[in-house]
């Protein structure tokens, strides 16, 4: 009997014994490579290596970019890429567990990141710097450094934290048929329209990602940017200022599908509802999404983007290089490559997703330009030139989950 | 009969993963949620997260709706599986061979599979609408019911019925077939009727089977996450979906609240299953139970 209480013990003990060492071991792991100081030399250093790209995976046009595009590219080099598809928050988590179990070197070399996420990298000190004009050729010739989106990203500033590869606005669908051609570039007009065809319109529901630029647009439509921008970031001093927003949220809701007592879940629903005509406005943060989604026979020629008089909201995505990376030469080569004209105008096709370059409007190539302002003409999208004046920031990403808690407890839940 | 021993070695495979990776996992939370989170410069330990919980008006309602849910969606299964596995076991031919091989299928078919067959079939915009609306049966798809993210949680309890009731079919199904029928037809000489028959034979001898599906669909019913999300109403969210919501919104000093309402969840489906099995015991069919 007492021996097999012996071994009972024996074995409790050895996980926690095995557990005890993954912590132990990890302290005396080589200290983590720096960043090269300049491009010809990380390109040097990059050489047979493989490099790590962890993206957001839920988007297959542009993995499908990665893999066919910007590898071949890498593979010329000598650098080997493999991407590794994940959601933003599950590789935030895990950088973080890697911090706290004091891990020097980890797997990640690139990262995709914006907003609140970049935020709470920043804030835990995940990222290495600087990502510079020195190091990246292709970020010297063009973006220039004055652009509002290099200096700060959703408020926070980015002090060379991370670099700018992708551009995305938020943009309406309506149906040709549905509006007859007349569509509600303004909240004012998106109410009246409601209120002689109630039924016909809805939103994602927060926390979806669209749903919750959505609810922002139209705050910025009734209180404007500014206000939201200097409101404090506390749940009192955000609804003082967006209540107005809230009221016309409400006005809106009884004319909503379904009375605005349900909303579609995921914006591929949406989609489905907007192609079958049950509702007459769809919407995207991707510029380009009525032409990708026509291409993919979703939609058809009906489907038309337009913008809100007054602008809409757009954000970069960006790409950092974490503390822990194991390939650091690499990795600003591959961010290098991500931003070059080649990889960025074959970017511009739609079954790459169609995303526009983060360059700035007057470094952009002409060739780049053309091409955009030509699938305006086919697609029913909208010219660049447009897209740029009508651009409106994005507010601090501390305060958008504040603006989706308090539109659940104030329009969905409201009686 | 294997040793003590042997069972211990036995089992320790599996538990030196459940440890490793299961056990130190909520521990980790175990730690954040009193407050421990110093990352983010959080280093005050005590049950003041849990105390915003259970103060927090919001939680509270989403426990008792989700509570209340999971109590009926997974009785309704339990009693409909019940129901089929004795229709079932009475009758032996083929057609019922058949049918119980069939309605072991949807055990095996995941969750995702079912909610997204749903969703293709009948939602508004699903197959079944636009078959009706072409056929001419309805005007327009928008007459089509509400069935999914509907203020009833039809969708959700769909999803969880064609899922469990197969699973309490199955799992009855293997405990009715060993039953000695010999029981049955003793009492049946003695005059029982068919409802004694039930009640005083059959019913106690398949009850810790029944009890065990029920906690294991209830567990799930209560915790489950993406049936929810996809198939849920907004209006009247469910727990998971509630935390995991908070989890992802990206407020790293949210965390140890987030944590200690998932211990919370986790904590009250333990209790509830122990609650369920010491019931168990004293009802016909348990240890203790059968004897006045």
């Amino acid at each position: 009997m007492r021996g097999g209480k012996r071994l009972k013990l024996l074995v409790l003990l050895v996980p926690l014994l095995i557990l005890g060492g993954c912590a132990g071991n990890s302290k005396d792991s080589q200290s983590a490579n720096k960043l090269p100081t300049n491009y010809q030399t990380a390109l040097k250093q990059a050489k047979g290596q493989t490099v790590t790209y962890y993206g957001f995976g839920g988007s297959d046009t542009q993995n499908r970019w990665i893999d066919q595009v910007v590898t071949p590219m890498m593979k010329k080099k000598g650098i080997t890429v493999k991407r590794v598809p994940m959601d933003i928050d599950t590789i935030l988590n895990k950088l973080t567990t890697e911090k706290e179990a004091n891990k020097k070197q980890g797997n990640i070399d690139v990262v995709w990141i914006n907003g609140e996420n970049f935020y709470n990298a920043k804030k835990l000190g995940l990222l290495d710097g600087p990502l510079n004009n020195k190091m990246l050729p292709n970020m010297k010739r063009y973006i220039s450094a004055s652009d509002p989106d290099v200096k700060r990203d959703m408020a926070t500033p980015i002090d060379q934290l991370e670099v700018p590869y992708g551009n995305a606005q938020f943009v309406m669908i309506g149906s040709k048929k549905m509006f007859n051609g007349n569509y509600p570039t303004s909240a004012a007009k998106l109410l009246d329209w409601a209120k002689t065809n109630p039924g016909k319109l809805t939103y994602v529901a927060p926390p979806d990602f669209t749903g919750s630029a959505f609810i922002r647009n139209i705050i910025y439509e009734t209180v404007g940017y500014q206000a939201l921008n200097d409101a404090p970031a506390t749940k009192a001093g955000i609804y003082k200022v967006i209540k107005p927003s809230l009221d016309y949220l409400n006005e809106l809701k009884p004319y909503l599908w379904e009375n605005g007592k349900t909303y579609p879940k995921t914006t591929a629903q949406m989609d489905k509802m907007f192609a079958d005509h049950q509702i007459a406005l769809d919407f995207s943060y991707n510029q380009m999404y009525a032409a990708t989604q026509k291409s993919t026979g979703q939609f058809t020629n009906d489907a038309q983007t337009f913008l809100f008089d007054k602008g809409t909201i757009g954000n970069y995505n960006y790409l950092a290089v974490p503390k822990t990376a194991p390939n650091k030469a690499a990795a600003i080569v591959l961010i290098n490559m991500m931003l070059s004209k080649k990889a960025q105008s074959e970017q511009l096709s739609l079954k790459y997703g169609a995303a526009i370059p983060p360059y700035s409007a007057s470094k952009m190539p002409p060739e780049i330009t053309d091409k955009l302002n030509d699938s305006a003409k086919k697609n029913n999208t909208v010219p660049v030139k447009t897209l740029a004046k009508k651009r409106i920031p994005e507010v601090s990403g501390k305060k958008i989950p504040i603006i989706e808690q308090l539109w659940k407890e104030h329009v969905l839940n409201a009686n | 009969m294997p040793t003590k021993r042997k069972i211990i070695l036995l089992l320790s495979p599996f538990y030196l993963f459940f440890t490793l990776f299961f056990f130190s996992a909520v521990l980790k939370s175990f730690v954040t949620s009193l407050g421990y989170y110093p990352i983010v410069g959080l280093k005050k330990i005590g049950l003041q997260y849990y105390g915003s919980a259970f103060h927090s008006a919001t939680f509270l309602a989403s426990c008792e709706r989700t509570f209340l849910f999971a109590l009926f969606s997974t009785a309704m299964a339990c009693l409909v599986g019940l129901g089929l596995a004795f229709l079932f076991n009475g009758r032996k031919n083929n057609f019922t061979r058949i049918f119980f091989k069939i309605a072991q299928l949807p055990v095996m078919l995941p969750h995702i599979f079912i909610v997204l067959a749903l969703l293709q079939l009948i939602s508004q915009t699903g197959l079944i609408p636009s078959l009706l609306v072409h056929l001419g049966i309805m005007a327009s798809i928008n007459h089509f019911p509400l069935l999914v993210n509907d203020p009833l949680q039809i969708g959700i309890i769909l999803t969880y019925l064609w899922k469990e009731i197969p699973f309490v079919i199955v799992s009855l199904v293997l405990v009715l077939r060993q039953m000695d029928d010999r029981y049955k037809i003793v009492a049946v000489n003695l005059g029982a009727t068919k409802w004694q028959n039930f009640w005083h034979i059959s019913l106690p001898l398949i009850q810790p089977a029944l009890i065990n599906a029920f906690i294991i669909n209830f567990a799930f019913n209560f915790g489950s996450y993406e049936v929810p999300y996809l198939l849920g109403n907004q209006q009247r969210e469910l727990l998971p979906v509630y935390i995991y919501d908070l989890y992802v919104q990206g407020d790293l000093t949210q965390l140890p609240l987030t944590m200690s309402l998932n211990l919370i969840l986790s904590l009250f489906s333990i209790l509830f299953a122990g609650l369920l099995l010491k019931i168990g015991r004293f009802l016909p069919g348990g240890h203790t139970g059968g004897s006045k």
